[in-house]
């Protein structure tokens, strides 16, 4: 492909610079309340003063940090070069600070009121647990931006499109095409559950809040959001990892297909994740666990494809026999150092991949559900593939917009693979802790991990140390990371600056588009087809069932208190039993929170 | 890329036409029935946990 010519204005890679050291500045903190994770569930530590000692304030921190702003930061950063170099457009640069602005004001507003503990939500911010209103204000901003940055590509492309007839859009256009449109869907039902249910709420217009109808619009953003976090890493996987190892990509069709299948089967399978939430139909949570095994087959072609490309590269290099391809590749060329963060972030994501799969099949999900296993299951995803492809890229273009040479080189090799020791280990130590019963978004150090608590579990130990090592070595190669990428950035220029990319050419490509591959209106109209059809029925559950409002949860509420409602109003009276019983239970609270 | 000279460790000329990636498949193989090990194996862990 000979498109990439037109070189980024000054303006442009300011922007694209500031898109990603200020996140990866905020993802040094964000790391460190990872590690910090490990070591309060571990009972290692029983206090941080970093983030106020508090245990939900860090895992907030590291969900939103490490998450949320990283991850949509860098999709923009990539997104703004990716358009620009492939369809040789200058992009409006005036709405594209814009975008870049909000999602900076946003940012720094979400992270006061975290930092300020304010907003001890998690990521997830399920009510009735509740943030300061800032925290939901700054995230509104964060995606707002991200919108324009996707809308100021739209008229560069229509003009190429008029300018290009029977031409086919590079891929990794459509990659990122791909991306923002399951971002602009999903993040639409986010954005109702802040702006309609949630700010109303915490502003006291209204008295309470329906949590169930708040959850399942943030599992129809959440899920799709992980495709989110993906994609832009699937575009380097398509359109660069083969040239990297030294051979062509297998099939662009294949390509244009995966993506164009993850507009269709991204979003219609969030209630995967309430198959053990009341109020939603059984057959409407088996039928979005079935969508999410259907969006599981573009990864599968994925994974054929890229074997493919790779086994293509190890052939060329001198690979013999089955498997002997597999050994020529490029995993310690200091001069094809990204290679290493692709290929590592492919292997953790055949686990990622699996345990996926498990925890959307419907009954197997009850063996997992709100147990350590899940997140060890997508730190195998966000954590692997998506974070290591980000990083590394990342690294790449702050070297080519500052003209700089990569420093600690041979480190910067290291990196990703002792990263993945690290979370391997991390990520067994908590599925296997999950499969015995040990739960997640729990501060264990002070109960299953503390020898002098009634709830200590022995058996748990051993989980419980692997994940501490595991992430003490994640941490340790993120430092090495960190100080690369700054020495990187402080040292003096090396040559002009210029952005540009090493696309991929393909073995087997059409040269004129494959018509139902061409267009992007299609998918999106079965899409939302498909959205209506499995989204109307849960939609109409969750509104119908009769659970009522509730109010704030907080430390001076425990046990969340649920307004009548007509079926609470005709049970009987609770039994004296069930009375003791709450009364044993609040106590115990009690003496776990003194 | 950096460093992205594809021909420079050429050892073998392919023909694209005639490339068929016996490999990949035989390793997409392998990973089917690696999941359906993983999959099963929980499968059994929910029935003995009845």
């Amino acid at each position: 492909m000979n498109f990439d010519t037109l070189e980024l204005s000054k303006s442009m890679r300011r922007l694209l610079l500031l898109l990603l050291i200020l996140p990866m500045a905020l993802l040094v903190m964000g790391v460190y309340g990872g590690l910090m994770q490990a070591l309060f569930r571990a009972g290692i530590v029983t206090s941080d003063p970093f983030v106020g000692g508090e245990y939900y304030r860090g895992l907030t921190l590291h969900g939103v940090i490490n998450a949320l702003v990283f991850t949509t930061f860098f999709a923009v950063a990539f997104g703004h070069a990716v358009i620009t170099k492939t369809l040789n457009k200058a992009l409006n640069e005036r709405w594209a600070w814009t975008s870049g602005i909000l999602m900076i004001v946003g940012t720094v507003m979400t992270a006061l009121t975290i930092f300020a503990g304010r907003a001890d939500v998690l990521y997830t911010f399920y009510p009735p647990l509740q943030a300061d209103f800032f925290f939901y204000l700054g995230l509104v901003l964060v995606v707002v931006g991200s919108w324009i940055a996707f809308f100021t590509w739209i008229p560069p492309y229509l003009e190429w499109r008029r300018e290009n007839p029977g031409t086919k859009t590079p891929l990794a256009a459509v990659g990122i095409f791909v991306t923002f449109i399951v971002w602009f869907i999903a993040s639409i039902a986010v954005a109702v559950e802040i702006i309609v249910l949630i700010m109303p709420w915490v502003l006291g217009w209204v008295d309470g809040i329906n949590a169930m109808l708040a959850r399942t619009l943030f599992w129809m953003f959440g899920h799709p959001l992980v495709y989110f976090w993906l994609l832009p890493v699937y575009v380097m996987y398509y359109t660069m990892l083969p040239r990297l190892a030294g051979g062509k990509l297998y099939s662009d069709t294949a390509g244009r297909l995966v993506f164009f299948m993850f507009i269709v089967f991204s979003i219609p399978v969030g209630t995967h994740h309430q198959l053990m939430d009341p109020g939603i139909s059984s057959e409407w949570k088996l039928i979005q666990g079935f969508f999410t095994f259907m969006v599981a087959l573009p990864s599968l072609i994925t994974a054929f494809t890229l074997a493919a490309s790779l086994e293509y590269a190890g052939r060329k290099r001198g690979g013999k026999g089955l498997f002997g391809w597999m050994f020529k590749l490029p995993y310690f060329d200091t001069s094809r150092w990204l290679f290493a963060y692709f290929i590592t972030g492919l292997i953790l994501f055949i686990f990622g991949g699996i345990s996926g799969i498990i925890n959307a099949s419907y009954q197997m999900n009850a063996v997992v559900h709100n147990t350590a296993w899940l997140p060890g299951h997508f730190h195998m995803t966000v954590a692997g593939p998506v974070i290591l492809g980000m990083l590394g890229m990342s690294l790449y273009m702050v070297a080519k917009l500052t003209g700089k040479k990569i420093r600690m080189k041979k480190m910067v090799l290291a990196v990703p693979y002792v990263y993945s020791v690290g979370l391997l280990m991390m990520s067994w130590g908590l599925m296997r802790g999950g499969l015995q019963g040990m739960p997640r978004r729990t501060n264990t150090g002070l109960t299953y991990s503390n020898p002098d608590s009634a709830l200590y579990r022995a058996d748990w130990q051993l989980f419980t140390d692997v994940v501490v090592v595991g992430a003490s070595i994640m941490f340790l190669a993120m430092v090495v990371y960190f100080v690369a990428f700054f020495l990187t950035l402080v040292y003096r220029r090396a040559e002009e600056p210029s952005m540009s990319f090493g696309w991929t050419e393909s073995v087997h490509e059409s040269p004129t588009p494959v018509r139902w591959l061409h267009n992007f209106r299609p998918w999106v109209i079965v899409a939302l087809v498909l959205i209506f059809v499995t989204y109307a029925p849960v939609m109409y559950d969750v509104t119908t069932s009769n659970y009522g409002t509730s109010p704030r949860y907080g430390p001076d509420s425990p046990a969340p208190r649920v307004s009548p409602s007509p079926q609470s109003e005709d049970l009987p009276p609770p039994s004296s039993s069930d009375a003791e019983a709450g009364d044993e239970r609040a106590e115990r609270l009690d003496l776990l929170i003194e | 890329m950096e460093t992205q000279t594809p021909t420079d460790e050429t050892v073998e000329e392919i023909d694209d036409a005639s490339f068929f990636p016996k490999g990949a498949l035989a390793f997409f193989i392998l990973l089917i029935v690696f999941f359906a090990i993983l999959w099963f194996s929980m499968y059994f862990e929910i029935l003995a946990r009845q």
